[in-house]
Formats: C-alpha cells, sequence, structure tokens
C-alpha cells in the first residue's frame, strides 16, 4: 500500500521558495484549507507532476511547464521548479524528486526550450535506473488511473458520461476503471493465448502440408489463416484509425467550442451584409421613382387653374350623368308597370286591378317614356369626352403629386436608417473578429471538418463490424477445415501432436475468455453494492435503496419502487461519483491515498458533514482541499475525530505568493 | 459503518487465480492447473511491459505443450 510521507514544494505555481507538507505515517485525513486563487487546484498539480511529469489546466488540458515557474522567483531571477515525494511503498521508503531546471548556457530562459527535466527516484538510499524508476512508479501509480486517486471536484460531469454508451470520454474512464480493478491481467492473458493458438495453428497447416494425405486440407488451411491474419491485420489498422479520428473529432470539438462565437458572428455579418445589399436595391428603385415624379413638379403652378377646370367639367357631367341615371330608373319603373298591365295585377300591392287602375297605368307608361328618355348619340358622346378630359386633369393634379411624393421619401428615409444600423452591425462584428484572434477561414472551416470527421468515423465503424463479419465467416470455415483434417491425421505422428497442442491452446483460450466475463460481472457485482452501501450512507433521500451499475461502470440510482432515477441533480452527481471511487478503491488492488480538490460542490451542508464522516474510510490516506466556508471547519473537525491527523492553511502573501502554514 | 475489507495485490492475483480455476476444474481439468497459475503470474508482473509479457506468455506455454505432449 502507498503512503505519502512528505511533499516539498520549490517555486512552483505560487509556492514560492522552498515549503514542506509532512503526512502522518499512520495515515488519516489531512484538511488543506484555502480559499480561491490561493493554490489548492496547483496542490493537486503539484503531485500530478511529482508523479508524472504533467500539469493539467482547467477542464485537465496540459500547461506548458514554463508558465508554472512562480513568477516573483523568476522576476528575482531564480529559474525552473523542483519537487520532492518521499513515499511509503509497503515498507520501502522511495524519494521521488522532479525538477525543471535551466539548460547550461542559457542566462534567462524564455520558453520550454530552455529547460531540462531530471527526475530521480531513491529506493532507500538506493537511486534507481530510468527504467526501473519507470516500472516502479508505473506499478505503484499508472497515469490511467490517476483520476481515482487525484480527484478534481471540477471534473465529476465525466462520470455521469459513464451512464451514456458509445461516448470517448466514458471508454477511457471505463479502462481506467477495469485498469484499477485489475482486468487488464486476464484480457492481456487472452491476448497472449490467442497469439500462440495462432502460432500453433500455422504450425499445424505446415505440417499438414508436409503430408501428401493431408496437403489439400494443409494448403486449405493455411490459405484461410493467412486470410484471417489480413482481416485482423486489416481489423486492427481501422480500430487505430478509429481511434484517431476519436482524437480528432474531440480536438475539433473543442476548436468549435473556442470559435463557436467567431462563427456566429461571421454568419450574421454575411446575413447583414446581404440585407445592405437588397436594400440598397430597393432604396435606388425609390429614389429613382421620386426623380421621375418631381420631373412633373412644374404642374403645381397650374393647379388651380387645373382645379377650376375640374369643377366645371364635373358640373356638365353631373347634367348627363343624372340624365342617364333617371332613364335607367325609369326604364325599371316601366318593366313594373308593363308587367302589371299584361297580369292586370298591382305590381306595388300585388291587388287585381279594374279596368280604370289598367288604364291609369297604361297612361304612366307612356308619361314615362316621354319624360325619362335616355341620351341620344350626340350626349353620349359628350359625357365620354367629358370624363376622358376629367381623367386627364386629375392625372395632372399636383396635391396627389404631393402626396406620393411625401410617402415615397419617408419610406427612402426608413431604408436609409435600416442600411445605416445594418452597416453598424457589420462594423461591430469584423471589430469583434478582428479582436478575437481566431484566424476565420479556419474557424469556417473546422465545422465542415468536424462534419467530415464524423462521417470518416461512421464509415470506420461501418468497416470494423464489417471486418468482424468476415473474420466471424473465416473463423468458421477453418474450424471446418480443422475438422476435416482431424480423421485424417491417423499414423501421422507429428500432425497429430500438431493437432494436440493447438486443442490444448484454444481450451486455454476458452479459459481465459470465459474467466475474463466472469471477472468482469464479479466485479460489478461487488462494486455496485459497495458502491450501493456508501451511497446510502450519505444520501439524505431514504427512498433512493442503492445504485445499479451498466457496462460502462456508470452507475444509476434505484427508488425503492425499484425505478431507475434517470435525472439527478449536480448535486448527487457528486454523491454517487465519490461512491463509485469509494468502491473502486475498496476493490482495487491498487492502494494509494486519495487527494481531493474541493469534492463538495453544489452539495447542501448535510450531505457535506456525511462525506466527510466517510472519507476515512475511502482510502488509508486521504488528503482533502477545500475552501474557508466549503464544509464547516468545527464541524468537520468534530466528525473526523481522531481520524483527522493533520491541518494546513494557504496563506496570501502577494498575488503570486503563498505560504504553507501548519494548523 | 461497517469496516470495508480491502483488496491487496496479492488478493487480487488471488481473486484472479480463483476465478480461472472455477472454470478450469468445471470444464477443462485436463489442463494442468499450475500452467494457468503461471501463465497468470507472467501477466500480472509484466502488466507495464507487453512486449515481455507475451514473449514469456508464449515460451511459457510451450514449455508446457514440450513436456504434455512432445515427451508424452
Amino acid at each position: 500500500m502507498l503512503h505519502f510521507l512528505s511533499l516539498t514544494i520549490e517555486n512552483f505555481g505560487p509556492f514560492k521558495g522552498l515549503q514542506r507538507i509532512d503526512f502522518p505515517s499512520n495515515g488519516g485525513v489531512t484538511i488543506i484549507w484555502g480559499n480561491n486563487g490561493l493554490g489548492k487546484t496547483t496542490l493537486l498539480n503539484v503531485f500530478r507532476y511529482a508523479l508524472f511529469g504533467k500539469v493539467h489546466g482547467r477542464g485537465s488540458k496540459t500547461h506548458s511547464l514554463k508558465q508554472i515557474a512562480n513568477w516573483e522567483s523568476y522576476d528575482e531571477g531564480v529559474y525552473g521548479f523542483k519537487i520532492d515525494l518521499t513515499m511509503n511503498n509497503d515498507g520501502d521508503v522511495l524519494e521521488l524528486t522532479r525538477q525543471y531546471s535551466v539548460r547550461p548556457g542559457v542566462a534567462k530562459p524564455e520558453s520550454d526550450n530552455d529547460y531540462i527535466e531530471s527526475v530521480f527516484l531513491k529506493n532507500g538510499t538506493t537511486i534507481l535506473s530510468n527504467e526501473k524508476r519507470d516500472h516502479v512508479l508505473n506499478s505503484i501509480m499508472p497515469e490511467q488511473v490517476s483520476r481515482f486517486f487525484l480527484f478534481d471536484g471540477e471534473l465529476l460531469q465525466e462520470y455521469e458520461d459513464l451512464l451514456v454508451d458509445e461516448n470517448s470520454i466514458s471508454e477511457k474512464i471505463k479502462e481506467a476503471i477495469e485498469r484499477i480493478l485489475g482486468v487488464p491481467v486476464l484480457t492481456n492473458g487472452l491476448v497472449d493465448v490467442i497469439k500462440a493458438e495462432k502460432d500453433y495453428g500455422q504450425s499445424y497447416s505446415k505440417v499438414a502440408q508436409k503430408n501428401q494425405a493431408t496437403q489439400q486440407f494443409g494448403n486449405m488451411l493455411g490459405a484461410k489463416q493467412a486470410e484471417q491474419k489480413n482481416h485482423e491485420d486489416e481489423l486492427a489498422t481501422l480500430k487505430t484509425t478509429l481511434e484517431d479520428l476519436q482524437k480528432e473529432r474531440q480536438s475539433l470539438e473543442e476548436e468549435m467550442q473556442q470559435t463557436t462565437k467567431v462563427r456566429d458572428w461571421l454568419k450574421e455579418k454575411k446575413i447583414k451584409e446581404d440585407i445592405i445589399e437588397k436594400k440598397k436595391e430597393t432604396l435606388e428603385v425609390k429614389l429613382n421613382a421620386v426623380k421621375e415624379l418631381t420631373k412633373r413638379a412644374w404642374q403645381g403652378k397650374l393647379s388651380q387653374r387645373i382645379s377650376d377646370a375640374l369643377v366645371q367639367l364635373e358640373a356638365e357631367i353631373n347634367v348627363y350623368e343624372d340624365k342617364k341615371s333617371k332613364h335607367l330608373i325609369s326604364l325599371q319603373l316601366m318593366d313594373e308597370l308593363k308587367t302589371g298591365c299584361r297580369t292586370g295585377t298591382c305590381p306595388v300591392c300585388g291587388i287585381k286591378m279594374d279596368s280604370a287602375g289598367l288604364f291609369v297605368m297604361k297612361d304612366k307608361i307612356a308619361s314615362c317614356e316621354i319624360g325619362f328618355e335616355g341620351l341620344k348619340a350626340e350626349e353620349k358622346g359628350k359625357l365620354d369626352e367629358l370624363q376622358g378630359r376629367r381623367a386627364q386633369l386629375k392625372k395632372l393634379t399636383s396635391e396627389e403629386l404631393k402626396v406620393k411624393i411625401v410617402m415615397l421619401e419617408s419610406v427612402i428615409d426608413d431604408i436609409r436608417v435600416e442600411i445605416c444600423d445594418a452597416e453598424q452591425r457589420v462594423n461591430d462584428l469584423a471589430k469583434n473578429i478582428r479582436e478575437s484572434g481566431i484566424n476565420t477561414s479556419k474557424a469556417g472551416a473546422v465545422s465542415q471538418k468536424h462534419a467530415k470527421c464524423l462521417q470518416k468515423i461512421e464509415a470506420t465503424k461501418d468497416g470494423i463490424t464489417n471486418e468482424q463479419g468476415i473474420l466471424n465467416k473465416v473463423a468458421a470455415e477453418i474450424k471446418n477445415i480443422e475438422d476435416k483434417l482431424k480423421p485424417s491425421a491417423t499414423g501421422n505422428a507429428e500432425l497429430i501432436k500438431a493437432q494436440k497442442k493447438l486443442e490444448l491452446c484454444k481450451k486455454i483460450k476458452h479459459v481465459f475468455e470465459r474467466g475474463v466475463k466472469l471477472y468482469r460481472e464479479n466485479l460489478k457485482q461487488k462494486v455496485e453494492k459497495d458502491a450501493s452501501k456508501i451511497f446510502v450512507s450519505i444520501s439524505n433521500q431514504q427512498e433512493y435503496t442503492g445504485l445499479q451499475i451498466n457496462e460502462n461502470y456508470g452507475l444509476a440510482i434505484v427508488h425503492q419502487t425499484k425505478r431507475i432515477v434517470e435525472i439527478r441533480s449536480a448535486g448527487y452527481e457528486h454523491i454517487v461519483a465519490l461512491s463509485l471511487i469509494g468502491a473502486l478503491h475498496k476493490n482495487a488492488p491498487l492502494q494509494g491515498p486519495i487527494i481531493m480538490d474541493s469534492p463538495f460542490g453544489r452539495l447542501d451542508p448535510d450531505h457535506k458533514r456525511k462525506i466527510t464522516g466517510v472519507l476515512p474510510k475511502l482510502a488509508d490516506q486521504v488528503l482533502l482541499l477545500v475552501y474557508c466556508g466549503e464544509i464547516d471547519e468545527q464541524e468537520a473537525r468534530k466528525v473526523l475525530g481522531s481520524d483527522l491527523k493533520n491541518e494546513y492553511k494557504l496563506v496570501l502573501q502577494t498575488a503570486f505568493h503563498t505560504k504553507i502554514e501548519k494548523g | 459503518m461497517e469496516v470495508m475489507k480491502k483488496m491487496t495485490m496479492n488478493n487480487n492475483l488471488e481473486e484472479l487465480l480463483k476465478t480461472l480455476e472455477t472454470i478450469r476444474n468445471d470444464e477443462y481439468p485436463e489442463l494442468p492447473k499450475d500452467l494457468l497459475e503461471k501463465l497468470l503470474k507472467v501477466e500480472y508482473d509484466n502488466q507495464d511491459n507487453r512486449v515481455d509479457a507475451q514473449t514469456k506468455a508464449v515460451k511459457l506455454i510451450d514449455e508446457y505443450f514440450t513436456t504434455l505432449v512432445d515427451r508424452a
């Protein structure tokens, strides 16, 4: 089991000069209190740098090492940094030193190239060789599983991704979980036994080819084995390609996130520029219309005369139109009266008329015919002429012209304002794009590249499925040939031996295949059981009875009704992630300290108290990095009791200098 | 809360051996138990060097087969 004994930091991050943290040899919890910006996350990076030579920024991106050196020391001419980590691993006292110092001959370092890094691992008094050093470090704390020992509360979202299948992050975490649980010992064993099986298979086909009785089958077998090898190589290539494409996809997605704003600005700028173009065309049309209308502005001088002429014309037209409408009305009346005469019925009241009444009606008809004559031919012509002249004069009236010009000018003003606003927006967008410093042609191209990358990923996955199908078919064909070859081996001692070896190897392979499945199933059950215990002890929700594990080691909350709680809060995400980490530590062959940076996130005080209480049970040695107020200090001391071995404080000296103080 | 039993490196190897032994005993008793134990140990001790692990594993199987098959 791995224990940290002491940590010495020199000029790393805000930790200027030489500073030291001592850890009790009997495990327990050490709390380091530090408010924002004083170096809590940097402390996590101190361990990460010491063990793996890497430093993570926010979102687990790797930092350039030159940026890590303390700035005040740099200004004072003290360059580089150093970490000394002393550990006890099952009785061996190991001292790990990792140093970043100025390359000889460089007066003032400006880039990473001006530094050299040296790493030493001492076991007792012996400095280990580089190979031995790497082997020891990899066995006590492999980088692949570091996330379960150096726990960053900000990256909890990754554990929720375990619930989602087919995700590059969840694949990585799943691999890391299986690594920490010891599964690769079996999966690697299976790979190696399969290699042995292939070798024996080839020997078998070669021996069969040597004998005339079995030559044909031997040749067929050899050909199929070669075909199988080709497809296996092709499958391996496709899997490597898929891995590279997934990495490319992740990189493009990060780039897209960074360039989302710029792409949105570019899009909006294009739309605005198109609008400006269209508006300018419309403006041109309207301006031309105004130009045409103002050509007739001289008509304003004649407006009075035109008005007078129109009045006279209207009067003359009214005389003819009046006569015309009276004639039309009389025609209607005569129609009614004629119908009454024909039917002998009054057209108004409908009563049967006598001969006197009929006489009166006929007289009325005659007087209408005389009194309400229609327009004569020359009168119709005159009326048409007068109406035509009226229409012409109306076109010349300046009032109508004035109204039209005013309307057009109002529309033109609106368009000009719209163009002006759009041009201002285009200028603002161009300025934003320029100041972002992002290459616009790259920004525009990145989403196309991403779409192409996704297409390639799908095509590669199809290729993999295809190859796997072919390989299954070829494996069945090989088995078929081997079954046919078996009876022919009688009397051929060499062939019989080759056959036996191949069969034994296949059996070993089956043991490992079944072993991998069985071990995984057992592990998952244990992790689920242990994680559920931790979860139930932390959670305040009585109706949540435990956790259910999936293929990716993702954990879902189970309600007492057996329903799965599909959506969970950020707080419960914390609790589930911590339960998983606790269960993994309990079941992992690798035992070591856990360092937790702000693990409490959005938890309420009650849950914080419960998690604090569980910490000593997650690992023998726990280092907790929290800000004052993240958990209540008195409450933490009370809950941890004798399990709390040490406390330190990060104390601000200047913006670039933090001091680690005991107590 | 009950104190949890912690697995050590040796316990893990034992768990792995137990898993394989269960299957060997049930389905392939003719396979030598110690072959599987040694294979597993080779993989366990060479987790950070796959080339070495494979070479040793293949050699181990070969040596066993020489005894089991060739000299039988």
